[in-house]
């Protein structure tokens, strides 16, 4: 079964730190948006189990226009979509729920509102809080996103705006660590030295302060930075970790589909004209081997090297005996397991994860 | 002589802005030279560079052919003058071809520095001047506060000053026949010996060296075999004739008028602006006044950028310089750069617009390194070796003293600046040499300085501290011993010779943060943190540190974009691969030019 990416590229203002494919102030160009999405879907003759939508803010499309999407999709499993707290009333969340939707994912962030503030955000503590009670009354399925290592923000307050939210007992949490990515305001001001936020030490204690918060209140921490009740993990997301097809459609989506992957173009009026402008890759053995691998790791449990075979054709220790050295090191330093049947991060190796998996590519 | 009373030649001078392209648009236009639909604006700026800066680089003369109320026809050559410091003797050179020149004043702005410093040089030569106020068409004109202002601070009668509108040609045939009464008749002995001045020259494909010359006595004609006076070197004349503005032959050119002259000459170098041409069987006893030998006096590096060719770069500086007289270069190497050129300028925006043409006309690019004056290097041993390329400096120990080029520098200002453009010498090690009010209001002030100090930025931090008015001269005077030290910056503790700069020990703490600093701003983020780092010898004098690339362990993999995760972790590799392989960062081209620029704020 596949899984399927929605990207709605829409929003009521860009935070600060966002580099995502979104903008302000287009609402009016959703119908036509939308009609460019049923038109990409007709290329596909798949069933789908899973399908996410995700932005930009997927929250700002009126119900009928989801329903539009999901009614030809008609998907057979966990449907999540995106949501701001500023855009939704319960009557909203109803028929989003009528359309399909059975997961809301609520983009919280903080609980303080200074540092919503600083991270130009649309919505306060309250808004959140609100949001989320109509939520609860709405959908069973409910992940809140936070982010941490943010400008300002010390263990301490993390550690508020976690024990709040677990309060709130959603089924799943996400807690991204802040990204400085090119092209948005906080890139040039971290450059420049005047961007508070905490160093890369400070960001490994919150994360680790969050694994054990988290994992006392019951919440297993299954991928690098996402946590669920059991049986909650997000399905669709697992896809991506496990090196299952997936179809992105929309603006600059992404897929990996019969072991190619492509990418939308990232030109909105060229998407709207009906020009996909797709960037194709076709994976390679090596490709594939090392994608499995680095996804895979984020997981807690890693993967098999029986999925490993089935996925590249080789064995694990063959096709990796190259890095043989590099491998033996992060195991005698504790930061990668490697079993007869498993390979997997430590907790320690996730902080260096991006150098372990640097060597897998 | 009687054709010589239907010859005027004359320049147009102005501020830049003032209009004077435009204005020779127009007489171009209303001559009949150019069919209306044929003009391109600013026909006399030819090439792209020129047009898209609005300035001129290099001269362009023209013929136009005007028949007057008098009903006679009469001969306009209408010589155009570069327009920047780097430049001034060229400017002088066409000005002594001239009677007289045409001073463009914008009649919405009034009298500006340019003015004052084009119409001195012209007064130097002198020429008859004659005032006029453009853009007169505009509702924030004021001639007539404008003309007051051409008399109290020129000294020039502007009762009579045409009122003209270059954009809308208002004024213009007034202006024409002004010329006739206001610029004198050339003078000159067509029987005399030949005395050719050259004041501009440029390179044909076809025609080889095509001389730009007026004559001041005798003829020359196809067949004569003419002596440059400066050199010796003696060639025989293939043709000569006017430029309309493009070459037109003609049988012989007689004493007063302004032509060309074409002689088989291989390169611009052999017919230097300033020099006299002679008949080689008849010559003239003494050349005309004024001739100087150009002297690069600014050095820098110009290497290949990655993926372009040494050798594409070397046949196009190869181009430039056939045509250029005043740019030279010679192969050297850079540890950092790899195989490159030194080349040398006239002055920094010579340098910059050699490395735009580069860049433009030949769609190359190249990486400058910091600009650098010849030192004289005194060793130890007794020996003394000129210094163009600051990485060259041998160690302390072989170095007995250094010495620097220092040059006369003349500034001319409104005296409310005096103040701070006195401020401003000093910082750059200027000491004075003399004061004088040239008017109430305008001061001239005369400094010996340091080429090194003025070469940088100084021009660009004289115009920013006078808002545009004060205009500067410089000439070299001698070489001084002065305690310089060599400045070397090193990123991620590695040595970048293309940075390194000589400066004086005062200065080296400044500059040393100044380029940290701008460096910092212009260099990106990395996996690992780049140190950037000043230091002389050992001593680390400045410091400043790129932040790395936050590692990103726990960021979000949106949407299922495996490939942006994947690229992020080939180049974290990467990034480390060419650490060790080149021991430097990735540093933008930009970077080696934003050190040099002036920033108000330091």
């Amino acid at each position: 079964m596949t899984g399927i990416y929605i990207h709605i590229p829409f929003c009521l203002k860009k935070c600060d730190y966002c580099g995502f494919l979104s903008f302000p102030g287009k609402e009016e160009m959703m119908d036509g948006y939308v009609d460019m999405l049923l038109k990409e879907l007709d290329e596909y003759q798949v069933k789908a189990d899973t399908v996410f939508f995700g932005g930009g803010t997927p929250s700002l499309l009126e119900p009928r226009q989801v329903k539009r999407i999901l009614d030809k999709i008609n998907p057979t499993g966990e449907v999540t979509l995106e949501a701001n707290p500023k855009t939704f009333d319960k009557p909203k969340l109803l028929a989003f729920k009528d359309a399909g939707i059975n997961r809301l994912s609520i983009g919280c962030q903080s609980m303080e509102d200074d540092l919503l503030k600083t991270l130009g955000r649309v919505h306060t503590r309250e808004d959140f809080l609100k949001a989320y009670t109509i939520a609860r009354e709405v959908f069973e399925n409910i992940n809140v996103d936070l982010m941490f290592a943010l400008p300002g923000q010390d263990i301490q307050r993390w550690e508020k705006t976690l024990k709040e939210v677990i309060s709130l007992s959603p089924e799943h949490i996400s807690a991204y660590s802040l990204q400085i990515e090119e092209g948005t305001r906080f890139y040039q001001e971290y450059k420049m030295d005047r961007l508070n936020v905490p160093s890369d030490l400070e960001e490994r204690r919150m994360h680790h302060r969050a694994i054990e918060i988290l994992e006392d209140a019951g919440y297993s921490h299954y991928e690098i930075s996402n946590f669920a009740r059991k049986g909650k993990e997000c399905q669709h997301n697992l896809k991506y970790w496990n090196m299952e097809e997936y179809i992105g459609i929309g603006l600059g989506a992404s897929s990996y589909f019969k072991s190619e992957r492509f990418k939308n173009t990232d030109d909105l009026d060229k998407y709207l004209s009906g020009n996909l402008d797709r960037e194709v890759h076709i994976n390679s053995v090596k490709d594939t081997a090392g994608e499995m691998v680095f996804t895979a790791l984020r997981k807690r449990e890693g993967f098999t090297k029986e999925r490993f075979k089935e996925v590249v054709g080789q064995s694990y220790d063959d096709f990796f005996r190259y890095i043989l050295d590099e491998r033996k090191e992060y195991i005698e330093e504790g930061l990668l397991v490697e079993t007869e049947e498993r390979v997997y991060l430590t907790l320690d190796g996730m902080d260096h994860s991006n150098e372990i998996m640097a060597k897998f590519v | 002589m009687d054709y010589q009373k239907l010859i005027r030649n004359f320049s147009i001078i102005a501020h830049i802005d003032h209009g004077k392209s435009t204005l020779a648009d127009r007489l171009i236009e209303k001559t009949g030279l150019v069919a209306e639909r044929d003009m391109k604006e600013q026909l006399l700026d030819n090439m792209d560079l020129e047009r898209e800066r609005g300035i001129t680089i290099k001269l362009q003369t023209t013929r136009l052919v005007y028949k007057a109320k008098d009903g006679q026809e009469y001969i306009y050559n209408l010589i155009d003058t570069p327009g920047h410091v780097d430049f001034t003797y060229e400017v002088s050179r066409s000005l002594a071809a001239c009677e007289g020149a045409i001073l463009v004043v914008d009649s919405t702005q009034g009298v500006e520095a340019q003015t004052l410093a084009n119409v001195y040089l012209a007064i130097n030569e002198d020429l008859d001047i004659l005032p006029v106020l453009n853009k007169i068409d505009l509702a924030s004109s004021r001639p007539d506060e404008c003309k007051e202002e051409i008399e109290d601070l020129i000294g020039l009668d502007a009762t009579d000053a045409p009122l003209v509108s270059a954009k809308t040609g208002q004024g213009v045939d007034e202006l024409l026949e002004r010329i006739i009464t206001d610029v004198p008749a050339p003078t000159g002995d067509p029987e005399g010996k030949l005395k050719g001045l050259i004041f501009d020259s440029k390179y044909d494909n076809y025609l080889g060296v095509i001389i730009y010359t007026r004559l001041m006595d005798g003829c020359v004609k196809k067949g004569d075999v003419i002596k440059m006076m400066a050199t010796g070197k003696q060639y025989e004349v293939t043709e000569v004739g006017y430029c309309a503005p493009n070459p037109v032959p003609t049988k012989e050119l007689r004493a007063g008028e302004v032509g060309y002259v074409c002689a088989s000459i291989k390169q611009v170098k052999d017919a230097r602006v300033g020099d006299t041409f002679t008949l080689a069987n008849d010559p003239a006893e003494k050349a005309l006044p004024g001739y100087k030998k150009v002297q690069s006096m600014v050095y820098c590096g110009i290497y290949p950028a990655e993926g372009e060719k040494y050798e594409s770069v070397k046949d196009a500086l190869e181009k430039l310089q056939v045509n250029d007289a005043a740019f030279n270069f010679e192969p050297e190497t850079s540890q950092a750069l790899g195989y490159g050129f030194r080349c040398g300028f006239l002055g920094l925006l010579h340098m910059e617009i050699i490395v735009e043409r580069l860049e433009r006309e030949f769609d190359l690019a190249v990486i400058t390194t910091s600009p650098s004056v010849t030192y004289k290097v005194v060793k130890t041993d007794g020996t003394e070796m000129m210094l163009q390329n600051p990485s060259n400096l041998p160690s302390p120990t072989e170095i007995s003293y250094i010495m620097e080029p220092m040059v006369k520098a003349c500034i001319m200002i409104p005296n409310e600046y005096v103040g701070t453009v006195m401020d401003l010498c000093q910082q750059r090690r200027g000491s004075m040499i003399k004061m004088e009010y040239i008017t109430p209001t305008r001061v001239e002030l005369h400094y010996d300085m340091p080429l090194n100090e003025v070469i940088y930025d100084f021009f660009d931090a004289l115009k920013s501290k006078t808002r545009g008015y004060g205009s500067l001269e410089y000439e070299f005077d001698r070489y001084e011993r002065s305690s310089l030290v060599k400045l070397d910056i090193m990123l991620n503790r590695e040595l970048v010779d293309a940075f390194s700069m000589i400066v004086h020990e005062s200065n080296a703490y400044a500059r040393g943060r100044f380029v940290c600093e701008k460096l910092k701003e212009v260099i990106p983020m990395h996996q690992f943190e780049v140190p950037i780092q000043a230091a002389i010898g050992q001593k680390i004098i400045a410091r400043e540190t790129v932040k790395a690339y936050r590692k990103d362990v726990l960021a979000k993999c949106y949407g299922g974009d495996i490939s942006r995760k994947k690229k992020l972790l080939e180049k974290q590799k990467e990034g480390k691969k060419r650490m060790r392989q080149f021991g430097t960062v990735e540093v933008p081209q930009e970077a080696f030019t934003a050190v040099l620029k002036y920033d108000e704020g330091k």
